[in-house]
Parts: C-alpha cells; sequence; structure tokens
C-alpha cells in the first residue's frame, strides 16, 4: 500500500463485532464440501491480498475480470480482485444486507449485485473474506466480460483519488468478419502498449520484456492444466461438479501466484488420472441426469445444487468456469502475444456473439453427454442473461434436449424464489425423465436413437 | 383402482377422486394459513360425501405450490404436468394450456405424443394472476365471481399500464377518481392482464387446440379477452379450477 496504512479491517475486529454474521459466513463456506487443498489455496489468495494491503512497499491494483492480470505480475503490483470478494461473500451467504447497503447509498436495484455487495461491504468495513477490498494504489477495468466495470471501476478510482487505466474491449457482433476483427485487435493491441506506459509510469519500473514472457508462458501452462481437467469432466460419472468448479477456477483467474497454481492443477490433474484408472466407479455421484449450465452460477446457492443432486442432476459443465482460463494458446514473442490476447478479449466464450455462442453449446452438449441446459437469466448482469431465449429455442430444436430459463441472480438472494424455483426445477426433471424413456423405447425398438445414459 | 389428486394451491386446495377413467368427485377449498389442515379437511369431507373410507384409497398424488408437505401422498408431481394430462382428460389432442392461478400464470406446450414438450411461467410477480384480480376486486368494491359478466357490458377498456399490481390498484384508483365507468376498468384489467399472458406465451410456441384452466378460467371477461388477441378458439373444461387436481388423479391410477 502507498500510503503504508492497511484499509482493510483485520478479521478478527470483525468477528468481535459481528460474531454471528462470522460464524454463519464460516459455516456456509464450509457446508460447500470443498476439499481442503482448495480452501487453503483460495485462503492462500485472501492471506496474501491483506499482507499486500498492510505492506508499506508493496504496490495493490484492483482490476475487474477479463483484465490481462500478467501485466500488473511483471511490474510486481499485487492482483487484487474485489469480484472474487464479493462472490466469496455470495459463498457466506451474506451479501442481502450489504446490497441492501449500497442500495442505501443510492445504486439502483438494477445494477449488478456484485458491484453493490463489494460496495457496501468496503463502506461497512468488512475484510476482503467477507466481501471486502482495499483501497488500491491503482483500478484498471474493462468492458471485455461487462461494461459495468468499467464505470464501477472508474467511480472507485475516482472516490479514492487514484489513476485508472480502462482497457475498451470491441463488442463483436453477428455477422462480424475478420476484416473487421483485425481492426479490433490493432485497436486492442495498441491500448496493451499504452497499458505498458501506464504501468511504467505508476510503478518507476521500466517493462521487462523476458519477464513478461516468463509470466505470459507460465498463464498459459496454468490454463492448460486447467482446462484438461475439464476432459475428466466428460466422463461418466464427472470428475467435479459445479460447485467445486465454480472455486476451482480461482487461480487461473485471479493468478496471484502461477506457480503455486500450476503446482495445484497439475496434483489435481495426477490424481484423478490415478482415480480413474484405479476405480472409475467410486469418482462422482450416481448421474441421473447430466446437465450444463450457461450463465454465472447461484453463490448463495449451495442448497440448490445440493437439492438438484439429491434428484441425480448434477451441473457437468459451465461456459462460466471454463471461460476464466485465457491463454489458450502457446506464444512465444510480445506481439504475438498481444495479438493472442486481443483475441481472446473478442472471443471469451463467456461472451460469444449468437451465431457462434449457439454451435458452441450444442457441441459441448455432445462432448458432455448432456441430458438438460438451465440458462441462468441473471437479473443483475446483462450480458450474461441477453439472448437466452434464442438459445434456448434454438438448442431446442437442435439438441432435442429440455431446456429451463431459470431467473435468478448470481449474488442476490432477493431475485431467488424457492417454491418458483423449486416447482420450475422439478417440472424440468420431469421432462428430462420422459426424453429418456423416449430415447430408450427408441433403442429397444430398433430405432437410430443414440443414448449413453441407458448403461448408467 | 380408486386414485386422487391433491392440488395445493396458493389460495384454494383442490382434490379429486378417480374410479379408473370415471371422475367420481372434485372439490376446492381455501388453503389459508394452515395447508396441512386443509388438505386433510377436503380429503375427508370429500370422501364422506362419497361415503368412502380412506383405507380404500389406493393412490394419491399431490400437486401445487404446497404438494411436499402432503405426507400421505405416494408421489408428488409438479402442477405443470398434472394440468397438461388433466386437459388431456378434457380434450385427447390438446396441444397448448394455458393455466391461471392463485399467484402463477403458466403456458404449457404439449407434443404429439401427449407429453410436456415447453412451460413457461411468469416470474417474480403476480401480476396476471388471480391474486391481482382479487385486489382489483377489492379496490372497485366489486364481487370477484361477478367481473367476467360485467365487463361484457364495457364500451371500452380503460388503459391500465402499470405492471405492479400495487401500483396497478393505484392507478384503478385514480381512474375511479375520474368518473370513469367501473365497467371500462374491469375489461381494461383484463386486458392488462390478458397482454401480460400473451407476452409469457410468446416465449413459447401456442398451437391449437387451447385449453384454458385455473381458477381465474372461469371468468368469462379474461376467456373473451384472451381469444381475441391470440385469435384462435379457447376451450374452457367445465372443471377448470380443479384440472390439476384431475391430471394428479390421473397420473396416480397411473403408478
Amino acid at each position: 500500500m502507498s500510503n503504508n496504512t492497511p484499509n482493510m479491517p483485520s478479521l478478527f475486529s470483525f468477528f468481535r463485532k459481528n460474531p454471528g454474521l462470522y460464524f454463519r459466513g464460516m459455516k456456509n463456506q464450509l457446508k460447500q464440501g470443498l476439499p481442503m487443498d482448495l480452501l487453503t489455496l483460495m485462503g492462500d489468495y485472501i492471506k496474501k491480498t491483506k499482507k499486500a494491503d498492510s505492506s508499506p512497499t508493496q504496490l495493490v491494483a484492483n482490476f475487474t475480470a477479463g483484465f490481462p492480470v500478467e501485466f500488473l505480475l511483471a511490474f510486481d503490483v499485487w492482483p487484487g480482485f474485489p469480484e472474487s470478494s464479493a462472490c466469496t461473500a455470495g459463498m457466506c451467504e451474506i451479501t442481502q444486507p450489504l446490497i441492501e447497503h449500497a442500495e442505501g447509498m443510492g445504486y439502483s436495484r438494477d445494477l449488478c449485485a456484485y458491484m453493490k455487495t463489494s460496495v457496501g461491504a468496503f463502506d461497512k468495513g468488512y475484510p476482503y473474506d467477507f466481501g471486502g477490498s482495499p483501497v488500491a494504489d491503482m483500478y484498471f477495468g474493462t468492458n471485455g466480460v461487462c461494461d459495468t466495470h468499467t464505470k464501477w471501476f472508474e467511480n472507485e478510482a475516482r472516490k479514492h483519488g487514484r489513476p485508472y487505466f480502462a482497457m475498451d474491449v470491441p463488442c463483436v457482433v453477428s455477422g462480424s468478419d475478420e476484416a473487421r476483427w483485425a481492426i479490433d485487435s490493432d485497436y486492442i493491441v495498441a491500448q496493451l502498449y499504452d497499458l505498458i506506459t501506464f504501468l511504467e509510469q505508476q510503478t518507476g519500473k521500466k517493462f521487462d520484456e523476458e519477464k513478461f514472457m516468463n509470466i505470459v508462458n507460465k498463464s498459459q501452462e496454468c490454463s492448460r492444466l486447467y482446462l484438461e481437467f475439464f476432459d475428466y469432466r466428460k466422463k461418466i460419472p464427472a470428475a467435479e461438479y459445479f460447485v467445486f468448479m465454480r472455486v476451482f477456477m480461482y487461480a487461473v483467474f485471479a493468478m496471484w501466484d502461477l506457480d503455486a497454481g500450476i503446482k495445484y492443477y497439475r496434483n489435481v490433474l495426477e490424481k484423478m488420472k490415478k482415480r480413474y484408472a484405479k476405480a472409475p466407479e467410486k469418482i462422482g455421484k450416481p448421474e441421473k441426469y447430466r446437465l450444463m449450465w450457461e450463465g454465472i452460477t447461484l453463490w448463495y446457492g449451495t442448497d440448490f445444487y445440493k437439492e438438484l443432486e439429491k434428484k441425480g442432476a448434477h451441473v457437468v459443465y459451465e461456459l462460466y468456469t471454463e471461460s476464466s482460463a485465457f491463454r489458450r494458446k502457446k506464444t512465444s514473442t510480445l506481439d504475438e502475444t498481444f495479438r493472442q490476447m486481443a483475441k481472446e478479449f473478442t472471443s471469451a466464450t463467456y461472451i460469444l456473439e449468437q451465431d457462434r455462442r449457439i454451435p458452441f453449446i450444442e457441441e459441448k452438449i455432445k462432448d458432455y453427454s448432456i441430458d438438460g441446459l438451465i440458462l441462468h437469466a441473471n437479473m443483475s448482469c446483462r450480458p450474461s442473461a441477453a439472448g437466452m431465449q434464442d438459445v434456448k429455442t434454438e438448442i431446442e430444436k437442435r439438441s432435442k434436449i429440455p431446456v429451463l430459463i431459470l431467473t435468478c441472480d448470481m449474488i442476490d438472494p432477493r431475485a431467488f424464489s424457492e417454491g418458483q424455483v423449486r416447482t420450475r426445477i422439478d417440472a424440468f426433471i420431469e421432462m428430462m425423465e420422459e426424453n429418456q424413456k423416449q430415447k430408450q423405447d427408441q433403442i429397444l425398438s430398433g430405432g437410430t436413437g443414440q443414448w449413453q445414459t441407458i448403461n448408467r | 383402482m380408486l386414485a386422487i389428486g391433491l392440488d395445493i394451491g396458493s389460495i384454494t386446495t383442490k382434490i379429486a377422486v378417480m374410479d379408473g377413467n370415471d371422475l367420481l368427485d372434485t372439490n376446492v377449498s381455501f388453503t389459508g394459513y394452515n395447508a396441512e389442515s386443509a388438505w386433510r379437511k377436503i380429503l375427508k369431507d370429500t370422501l364422506d360425501r362419497l361415503q368412502l373410507k380412506e383405507s380404500v384409497v389406493d393412490r394419491i398424488i399431490a400437486t401445487g405450490y404446497g404438494r411436499n408437505g402432503v405426507g400421505i401422498a405416494d408421489k408428488t408431481v409438479t402442477e405443470i404436468k398434472c394440468h397438461a394430462v388433466g386437459a388431456r382428460f378434457y380434450m385427447s389432442n390438446v396441444r397448448s394450456v394455458i393455466d391461471i392461478g392463485g399467484q402463477d400464470s403458466k403456458f404449457i406446450r404439449i407434443d404429439a405424443d401427449g407429453n410436456v414438450a415447453d412451460f413457461v411461467m411468469n416470474d417474480k410477480c403476480a401480476a396476471g394472476t388471480g391474486r391481482f384480480l382479487e385486489v382489483m376486486a377489492r379496490a372497485l368494491e366489486v364481487e370477484l365471481a361477478d367481473f367476467g359478466k360485467l365487463s361484457l357490458n364495457a364500451r371500452k377498456s380503460s388503459a391500465i399500464s402499470s405492471m405492479c399490481t400495487v401500483f396497478a390498484e393505484s392507478e384503478v384508483i385514480s381512474l375511479i377518481s375520474k368518473g370513469e365507468q367501473r365497467e371500462n376498468i374491469i375489461a381494461g384489467i383484463h386486458e392488462s392482464i390478458v397482454n401480460r399472458l400473451v407476452s409469457m406465451i410468446s416465449r413459447s410456441k401456442i398451437e391449437e387446440p387451447v385449453v384454458l384452466t385455473g381458477g381465474v378460467a372461469q371468468n368469462i371477461g379474461i376467456q373473451t379477452a384472451l381469444a381475441k388477441k391470440l385469435q384462435i378458439k379457447i376451450r374452457v373444461p367445465d372443471t377448470a379450477q380443479v384440472n390439476g387436481a384431475i391430471g394428479a388423479a390421473i397420473l396416480a391410477g397411473n403408478i
């Protein structure tokens, strides 16, 4: 921290003031049933972010999802990620009063609930473990994933009187051709050079290309290992489900320690390889229905996902977690790396235009043997919720599986009506059950239908 | 096979008793605060009326929002499937069901084999449901049962633009104070409900024959406005309000 004083309260002082909230949060975190090594990894980021905040010499940046963290690491700037802290508050199921607090500050009910959780937690003096975030030395935003990000961080930087860098990613619309992409790419690459200049000015350091490329290579390796894990989710039963994956993506998303991330993913993969080779029947849970989820997770919805699992329905694939890995191709030169980044920013699976989004989903349905698709129409996330009806109509037609649009919110539990959701889910399961019966009948009567669940 | 369907809705609890393919009896009561005492009472009253003992009942299926609270049920099934099955009992080749209940309205598309192909429901808001009509009837000091007939005497429909039940009530009160005729306001209320329904239905694909079910289906004003807006014939069974319970009873007989 540049002003030599930590601005986030300690967990101990928070506990003394809010013991009930602390225990509730911890209980809800633990009920997810996450393995200890994953909790330790997540805890490591929180611990180190607090340490960076209290360090008299360590510069801290706050960045939004979709921002190339490798630049911050190359300048030894600590990557603070307020959205991850908001997600943690979501898992603790304590966001509602924080969101209401932010609304009391004048933020509309329709605005992003991540932003409101973060703003509310900061204003109420919550630590990083419960939605808070440090006042950073500098702020970095991009509209690559969501347009709220750029205004949110611009506002934060202005409030705290800190410098702000915004990266503008042009929106690719359906029907765009390669010529358009080349123009967009040049535009983004120029901004990445601007970003270097900005960081040089803020840190007083010169850009070290060799160090940067070393970091990019590591992030590429981290992404590669992370994505390799998805192969084990294609297996029946799958290696892991959504509640695990949404935390599993932390290391590849926040990238605070790429060496630790690589080591962790490598270990998990090794273990998984051995487990599938030895006793695959002991992995996963009985999968009556394999689901795909499109949209952000319900962070407060651990019970909801458990309820689904009790009915034999497991989320085995989500675009949301897969799209968190950015460096997918190996690069060797700076220019090639910048071009590759530009390509990734405009084609992140999370924000694909409909022309590519629908075939992409269709392909994943085949790859992961999906029985039903849930589209999360996220009330405070317009980029992910727009176009859901078109996806539903097309996928029902192409893949012949039931598709459910579930209108909720990623982190605001007020948008989750248990009775309404339960009826929709139960009806969706009835439809999948009927679908399976029909496909099995087709096979038994010598039809051409192919159906993997018959052997489950 | 004596089979019973219990539909525990937000406002009313419905029961249907079937013996094979014969519908023996149906009944409706208010759910109230205690859903368990509501279904226990309606079950006892109906069996008493039929001079049957509970021990002779072979199967019970519970549906509706309170379905999981019916401890004696052999199975629970969603009201979506039950309404589809109930509508097929009324019309075997039905392809679309519009159900307007106490606090939700739903559209169910049925495929050629009689299975649920798609469904859409209202979300987060009870405007366009039975509860909405109840609030409006109170504001207009009209019996809910008279709503439909009164609307047929309207010379025009008053514009009700609010999407929220509470704000729509304020709008109605404002129209009353301006001297707008009660019949016109009721016609406007029906139109606003139908507009909302049609917008929801448009997310799926309506195919004929169309059956209208649920408590609100008995309202002639809604029937008329819906048929006019969709430009299709709407069929309403006499048993529209207990359609979900009938579907549950049929499914209970087939377990």
